[in-house]
């Protein structure tokens, strides 16, 4: 895996939940805003995406939306961005 | 005297007959009498039509039933019970009691006397005319009884007019023109265009294309409306010229648009003769435009892919092979690549071109055979947001109304669509309704056709730059709420009250207001003004938005947006009002239906909804991830850093039609195996290792679902030119990957979605039979299905309104790239253009040209057809400059249908926020003038002839014995 490969998907991605806590600003607060990018990130992101999540919040977070990083947290508070491997089932 | 009474009232309408005039929609019902047959009929009917209603068949040339009585002929003449005279029937309404006689021998006479005028300006050769067997003129010839013409052919005639074969498909043939002017009727009434015209008066009269330019320079769009219309041989397809009239025809649904036109196919055994758009077809009534009636012959061209092939690597000439090897070929590498890549490693995606079954099935394949959800399909990069946006507002990811719901609309908003270019039928449609006086607005970057529509009573365009419809929304809902024009009765009664207040508060802040806007959107203030008042204050208004409000970073916003206006205005739940997507692909709501989403198993039921996925698990006898899969930019990042090795593609071609080429590119190469099933060598099957021959839709058997939810029967004419059917190839696939499938026929894949989504439960072939169409939901509640949506209440209840806060696009006109190009499409090509590129269709549009604004153009020294060169962050493309005052300065726009134009070299990876729908619409690029083509051309033409010989080259292993 070329790493500058790895770098700009993991760039889009900021862009992305960065892009869904804009478009919700007017959900209120940064909890509100939170509340609105987790759940839109729990509904309809790959395994793929939480992990590359997880790795950005491991990196610090910084380049996250302040909402989005609170999202993000919660999210992995709650387990959600753990199962990054598929679990092997039968 | 008892009087015996016994009337037949109002029998079922055979779609195959002409009944001479259109129904009457009248619910007062009229008893007359007819050649002594008692029959009850709607008040306003026609005699003619009441008279065939009771089969009784009255002589006609100039009426049939698709276009208003003109009554020139005359050969219709009655005899009425008390009137004077021989009335013509076509042009005579109904009336109680009413006592008609079609045949005596006054009429008889009189009826001799028109067609031997008729014959004697007629060519004899009627045993070598292409209309023989199915001419109006020779059956009244014969109906009436003529024997002998008087006149003699020496006096001044037509019979040298000379012929006009400039269109690709049908001749006028001006010797055989008995002037009824059914064609220029049709032209007006049936396709709105007005390019036919009677020219001259009494014997002098002739039809005339435009201003007599011959039919291919004319303005005609070439729908066929008046070829279907004429009576005689005038107008005649080509194919009929050349193949004679067909022998049997069966019913069928158009694989072209989104509106789904039923047709006939009319055919001579295995040959399609002609396709003859359907009466009975509830989307379209019997009309067609040029793709669905003309551009079929890519079906029998000679670039089909007959034979499957396998290759070891993409730099390989490709070798053909047995179906089972091609399949063992294809298995094998799958479960090899799962095994040592993980089961994730692996994905798929559905076509929004084939049949509903057949997206059901890939889907299938994927969630069971291949074990995940890694499954996408092409809507993703169209008509996502709207399926994310409608289901957070009204509940249900699916347009309102029907097509023909338009005809009640006193306003009608287009946004971000050019309906008679991309919906060619729907835009008829809307046309006939504009003439009847609805007014119309349009909200597009473009000055589109739709504004110069004949006859137009009130239009406004609100011209708006590429990435601000938001803004635009959001400016006209602001009016709509601070001036006290919202349906307060229809929000308390059936929205949300809390999500209410807090939209309102939101849409109310001055930064939303025109004013505020003006600069955003670039539209003066006052316009917007009077159009959210037009709106608001009509009866009926109706939006209807295509992938202008789509493709965008805020292309979901704009939906929801869209949503807010209807509900805030009460706009939703009954005819003529309603929110409409106008899909692209013929079945990209069907698609969408059918669970090809990564997230949603069909019938938008979420893989995390533990109850919905039990079901499906039970049925399926497997365990379905509750976690959503891969989307197609995410398997294209996941394929460059090694992790995703393998993809079946099923009738998509997401190398030209996805967005930011080179990345794309990047991607397919990566791939271990790539199994491509399509009936063309496609850009995505250059890069392919197996090659599976797909069926075009007049090959197999199945549904289409289109923009009303109208599930259409797909009907087999011929035979697939490799022998399966797509869905029958899916099968074969899922059997060697060990997952058992066994369906014998398309019907049986109905019932299992039947039984598995609650929105198909009561969708069946037999129903389907039955009631022609179906639209969705069809349920228990709704047994017929559903033409109008949320008439009572929504799926959720109560709709919801959401703020939809106005966010600029990071595609922003720089000084590096200081103009915005968006993208469209054209009446001739279809999508990519893979099919109608291998038409005559291409005499229209045989290349992309960049338009450009005179001013932007004089700047550059740019003049028309110089080649420019269009640069954007992603990417450099060169194609042909076309000057134009469509678009306002600052804005450039190109069309994306041939794949050497690299339209998409130069779109960039942005995306809408809410589902990654790419952002088409709004690229911003430099233009300048240059002499050749792009690095990404040379190399796109030098791939093109290596993976075109490697074709050419194929190597046969069927084992000859
Ligand atoms: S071309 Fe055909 S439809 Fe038109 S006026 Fe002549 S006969 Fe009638
Ligand atoms: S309008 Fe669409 S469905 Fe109808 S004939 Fe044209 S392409 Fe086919
Ligand atoms: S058919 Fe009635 S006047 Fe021609």
């Amino acid at each position: 895996m070329s790493d500058k490969q790895h770098e700009s998907e993991q760039d889009h991605l900021v862009r992305m939940i960065n892009q869904i806590a804009h478009n919700n600003s007017a959900a209120g607060d940064h909890e509100a805003i939170a509340d609105v990018v987790a759940g839109h990130v729990k509904k309809f992101w790959p395994r793929r995406m939480k992990g590359h999540l997880a790795e950005c919040l491991d990196n610090g977070g910084d380049v996250l939306h302040p909402a989005a990083r609170l999202a993000g947290e919660r999210l992995r508070d709650d387990g959600h961005l753990q199962d990054v491997q598929p679990h092997e089932r039968g | 005297m008892l009087q015996y009474f016994d009337p037949k009232v109002n029998p079922v309408v055979d779609h195959n007959r002409d009944y001479g005039t259109k129904p009457s929609l009248s619910e007062k019902q009229v008893v007359l009498e007819i050649d002594g047959i008692a029959i009850q009929v709607p008040e306003g009917t026609s005699v003619m039509r009441a008279a065939a209603m009771a089969d009784i068949t009255i002589p006609k040339l100039c009426a049939t039933d698709n276009l208003d009585a003109y009554g020139s002929c005359r050969l219709c003449a009655v005899q009425i019970e008390g009137r004077r005279g021989m009335p013509a029937s076509c042009t005579t309404p109904v009336e109680q009691g009413m006592k008609v006689w079609t045949q005596t021998d006054a009429l008889a006479k009189l009826r001799r006397n028109i067609m031997e005028l008729y014959i004697s300006d007629h060519p004899l050769d009627c045993l070598t005319c292409p209309a023989n067997g199915n001419c109006e003129l020779q059956d009244m010839a014969g109906a009436v009884g003529l024997r002998e013409v008087r006149y003699g052919f020496e006096g001044e005639n037509h019979l040298e007019a000379p012929k006009d074969t400039s269109n690709p498909y049908f001749t006028f043939d001006g010797s055989k023109c008995i002037v009824c002017s059914r064609c220029v009727r049709a032209c007006s009434e049936v396709q709105g265009t007005f390019a036919l015209t009677l020219d001259g008066r009494g014997f002098a009269s002739k039809i005339a294309a435009g201003q007599d330019e011959g039919f291919l320079d004319s303005e005609c769009v070439s729908c066929g409306a008046c070829v279907q219309a004429c009576p005689t041989a005038t107008l005649t397809e080509n194919s009929v010229i050349s193949m004679g009239q067909p022998e049997h025809s069966v019913v069928t649904t158009c694989a072209y648009c989104g509106v789904g036109c039923s047709f006939k196919a009319e055919m001579k055994g295995d040959k399609l003769v002609r396709m003859v758009p359907f009466k009975g077809g509830e989307a379209n009534h019997g009309h067609s435009c040029v793709k669905g009636r003309f551009a079929f012959g890519y079906a029998t061209h000679k670039d089909r892919i007959r034979v499957p092939m396998i290759r070891d690597s993409i730099d390989q000439p490709w070798k053909e092979v047995s179906w089972d090897e091609a399949i063992g070929f294809a298995a094998n590498r799958l479960r090899a690549i799962q095994a040592e890549h993980g089961r994730e490693s692996i994905g798929g995606i559905t076509s929004s071109r084939c049949t509903n079954e057949e997206a059901y099935l890939v889907q299938k394949l994927i969630r069971t055979a291949f074990g995940n959800n890694n499954t996408d399909t092409c809507a993703r990069v169209c008509h996502s947001p709207t399926g994310y946006g409608l289901k957070q507002t009204l509940g249900e990811s699916a347009g309102t109304q029907t097509f023909d719901s338009v005809l009640k609309a006193d306003c009608v908003l287009v946004i971000g669509a050019n309906p008679t270019d991309a919906h060619p039928v729907f835009g008829s449609l809307l046309r006939r309704r504009l003439r009847e006086g609805a007014s119309l607005i349009v909200a597009d970057p473009r000055h589109i056709d739709l504004l110069d529509t004949p006859h137009l009573t009130s239009a406004m365009h609100l011209p708006l730059r590429p990435g601000s419809n938001v803004a635009m929304v959001n400016a006209l809902a602001h009016v709509i709420v601070t001036e006290g024009l919202e349906d307060l009765d229809f929000i308390r009664e059936r929205c949300d009250n809390a999500a209410y207040q807090q939209w309102r508060a939101f849409i109310a802040e001055e930064r939303n207001s025109p004013e505020q806007m003006e600069a955003v959107t670039g539209v003066n203030a006052e316009l917007v003004r009077q159009a959210a008042r037009a709106y608001a204050n009509a009866n009926n208004a109706a939006i209807y938005y295509g992938l202008g409000v789509t493709e965008h970073s805020q292309g979901s916003t704009t939906v929801m947006g869209i949503a807010n206006l209807a509900l805030a205005t009460g706009n939703i739940g009954r005819d003529g009002v309603g929110v409409n997507p106008l899909r692209g692909q013929n079945n990209v709501q069907g698609s969408c239906d059918m669970g090809s989403f990564p997230h949603e198993l069909p019938g938008y039921q979420h893989v995390a909804d533990d109850v919905a996925r039990g079901r499906f698990e039970q049925a399926w006898g497997v365990t379905i991830d509750h976690e959503p899969g891969l989307r197609i930019p995410n398997m294209f990042n996941a394929a460059i850093s090694g992790q995703f090795r393998a993809m079946y593609v099923q009738g998509e071609d997401i190398a030209q039609s996805d967005p930011n080429t080179q990345h794309v590119e990047q991607a397919l190469r990566s791939l271990d195996c790539l199994i491509v099933q399509d009936i063309f060598l496609n850009e995505t099957a250059k890069f392919a290792h197996v090659l599976l021959p797909g069926s075009s839709f007049l090959e197999k058997n199945g549904t289409f679902t289109n923009a009303e939810r109208r599930i259409n029967r797909v009907r087999k004419v011929m035979p697939p030119v490799a022998g399966k059917e797509d869905w029958e190839v899916t099968q074969m696939l899922s059997n060697a990957l060990g997952y058992a499938m066994n369906y014998q026929h398309p019907s049986e894949i109905m019932a299992e979605i039947a039984s598995l989504t609650p929105s198909f439960a009561g969708v069946s072939y037999e129903k389907l039979e039955e009631f022609g169409s179906l639209q969705w939901p069809c349920n228990d509640e709704n047994p017929q299905g559903s033409p109008i949506m949320h008439v009572e209440s929504f799926p959720i209840g109560q709709a919801r309104f959401a703020v939809t806060e106005f966010v600029a696009t990071t595609e922003r006109a720089t000084r590096r790239f200081p103009l915005l190009l968006t993208t469209g499409r054209i009446l001739s090509q279809y999508n990519v253009g893979a099919q109608t590129r291998r038409t005559e269709n291409q005499v229209w549009h045989s290349e992309d040209v960049l338009e450009i604004h005179p001013h932007d153009a004089e700047e550059r020294g740019v003049k028309d057809g110089d080649w420019l060169g269009i640069s954007s962050r992603a990417g450099h493309t060169v194609l042909r400059a076309r000057i134009s005052e469509r678009m306002q300065p600052g804005v450039v726009y190109t069309t994306f249908h041939h794949p050497h134009s690299g339209a998409n070299v130069i779109t960039t990876d942005n995306s809408d926020w809410a589902t990654n729908c790419p952002e088409y619409k709004v690229t911003a690029v430099q233009v300048e003038r240059v002499t050749q083509p792009s690095e990404w051309q040379k190399n796109f033409h030098d791939n093109h002839q290596r993976q075109n010989k490697f074709l050419k080259d194929a190597t046969t292993a069927v084992d000859p014995s």
